[in-house]
């Protein structure tokens, strides 16, 4: 008789686990920690987003009884806690488009670590951190959110709080500036 | 390519995280303490915020001195002089005495009871830092007002506490359960640090570590944060002998602290280890024979609106700290 097999698959069994015992969110955060981490320091570098990683972990890991376990991946929830974070940083993140987009280097590799890396960025690389700079911070989210963290509209919706209609016409919006900003890329459909 | 592929692909060869971030940030997750021991010592405090008014309203002006009637030596930022020797003797000295203590054990199941007076002033100043001078000193004075404190704080942080005042004077007493409301069923930090470095370096880089609050203290140096950092580790929290000496022996290599050969504090007269910054005298009160930690005192230095000069605006003095088994239960 061994006892009954309990298969621990979605975060929303760890997330409600953790409420008796605080230790099991730790696996949430041994499950996602890197990606979010990644998502953050893409928009902000590497340096912030160590800050912001543990900030994100630390808000959620805080309200966890607040965490609606109908939904079984939990990615989406700790996604929207980080935008919500990045709004703080606002002109950080704006200042190294800035530079990218004027010097045709990216502030956000490193120096020391990788010089190999400070090779001028490609002229399309640089016309898009332009047009990133510019955008409303919605519309960055939501561009941001799918294209780099591949989240679902729905998803998006979640993470941001907002209707997946506004979902869309954001990211609609933002992708016409990269276009105006860029005419060569290929314009391909917005679904 | 198209626009999106762009994006996906902008920055996406990043190198990963750092093992050692993440981590720290792991670790922060299950122990960050700041908000809730800051929430959990303001309970009770009467005006609501007023310690915040004080820092709020406070301006800078080195250089008044002329305290009564002990020699005071003159206020202003870091100018060490052979005064500042004694305070770092004092605290050296506190550091040989708190080796000697007995170390007090606690099983996880029981509760740190810790008794206090405490006083906090306050002044109705609608005055920030940037105010106009001519604007200034319209504030309306209130004298500290002092209460006993009665605090069990439950050692490992799973149990709910209990905060019991009242006003010196006499009245009705104030019961508050100490639960973590921010997040039920999360461990509240312990108030027995066993967790604390024990060797004076280590000691000081945890002073330092301190980030700057939003609920207070605007604007204050590293070296401000790293003193008053000092009275909130010893603030109703048990500090076992080894990383109290080391807590001392750390303070005592914070630049810019002076030394007062008289300060009292609720009835009893003590010497005072003080540092100031931006008009407030921040001191740690010592028995002069002993040296033993007798609570903290926050004193006017300098021309501050809505406050009389050299006013104690604050302090909190520690009367009695055990370990007993229940909440409500007196040692």
């Amino acid at each position: 008789m061994s006892p009954p097999a309990v298969e621990i698959v979605g975060d929303h069994d760890l997330i409600r686990l953790s409420a008796a015992d605080p230790e099991a969110f730790g696996q949430i955060f041994d499950r996602h920690a890197a990606t979010i981490h990644r998502y953050l320091a893409r928009r902000v570098g590497r340096l912030l987003a160590d800050d912001l990683t543990a900030e994100t972990f630390l808000i959620a890991f805080r309200n966890r009884g607040k965490y609606d376990i109908s939904q079984a991946d939990c990615r989406p929830w700790l996604y929207g806690i980080a935008a919500n974070l990045l709004r703080g940083h606002q002109r950080a993140e704006v200042r190294l488009y800035r530079a990218l987009a004027r010097t045709g280097v990216d502030p956000v590799y490193d120096s020391s670590a990788d010089s190999d890396a400070r090779v001028a960025a490609a002229d399309d690389v640089r016309a898009l951190a332009g047009v990133l700079a510019k955008l409303p911070a919605g519309e960055r989210d939501v561009l941001t959110l799918i294209a780099q963290a591949q989240l679902s509209y729905p998803e998006v919706a979640r993470a941001l709080d907002i209707p997946v209609g506004t979902v869309r016409s954001r990211l609609h919006s933002a992708r016409k500036r990269i276009r105006s900003a860029l005419p060569e890329l290929a314009g391909d459909d917005d679904e | 390519m198209s626009d999106l592929d762009l994006v996906e692909r902008f920055r996406a060869d990043l190198p990963p995280a750092e093992p050692a971030a993440l981590s720290r940030a792991r670790a922060r997750m299950f122990h960050e303490p700041a908000p809730r021991r800051r929430a959990r010592w303001q309970w009770g405090l009467v005006p609501a915020g007023a310690l915040a008014a004080v820092v709020a309203g406070a301006v800078a002006i080195g250089g008044t001195g002329g305290h009564a009637p002990a020699p005071t030596p003159p206020t202003g930022h870091g100018s060490p002089g052979f005064e500042a020797t004694d305070a770092a003797g004092v605290l050296r000295l506190a550091a040989a005495e708190a080796r000697r203590d007995p170390v007090l054990t606690a099983r996880p199941d029981q509760f740190l009871y810790t008794e206090s007076r405490v006083a906090w002033a306050g002044a109705t100043t609608a005055l920030g830092a940037t105010a106009a001078p001519a604007a200034m000193g319209t504030g309306t004075y209130r004298a500290p007002v002092e209460k006993l404190r009665r605090v069990w704080l439950s050692i490992d942080g799973t149990r709910t506490g209990l905060l019991r005042q009242q006003l010196v004077t006499g009245g009705k007493v104030s019961t508050v359960p100490l639960g973590n409301e921010d997040a039920p069923g999360v461990r509240l930090p312990s108030p027995y640090r066993d967790d604390l470095p024990t060797d004076p370096a280590a000691m000081r880089a945890y002073l330092y570590s301190v980030k700057p609050d939003s609920a207070g203290k605007p604007d204050l140096t590293a070296d401000t944060m790293a003193f008053t950092k000092v009275g909130d580790t010893l603030r109703e929290e048990y500090v076992p002998p080894r990383s109290l000496a080391a807590l001392f022996e750390a303070a005592a290599t914070i630049p810019g602290t002076t030394l007062k050969k008289r300060a009292d504090l609720s009835g009893r007269s003590g010497i005072a280890v003080c540092r100031t910054d931006q008009g407030t005298s921040y001191e740690l009160i010592f028995d002069p024979a002993t040296y033993q930690f007798l609570g903290e005192r926050e004193v006017v230095a300098g021309d501050r609106p809505g406050f009389p000069k050299d006013a104690v605006t604050g302090w909190t003095a520690q009367l009695r700290m055990a370990i007993v088994d229940r909440a409500g239960q007196l040692p």
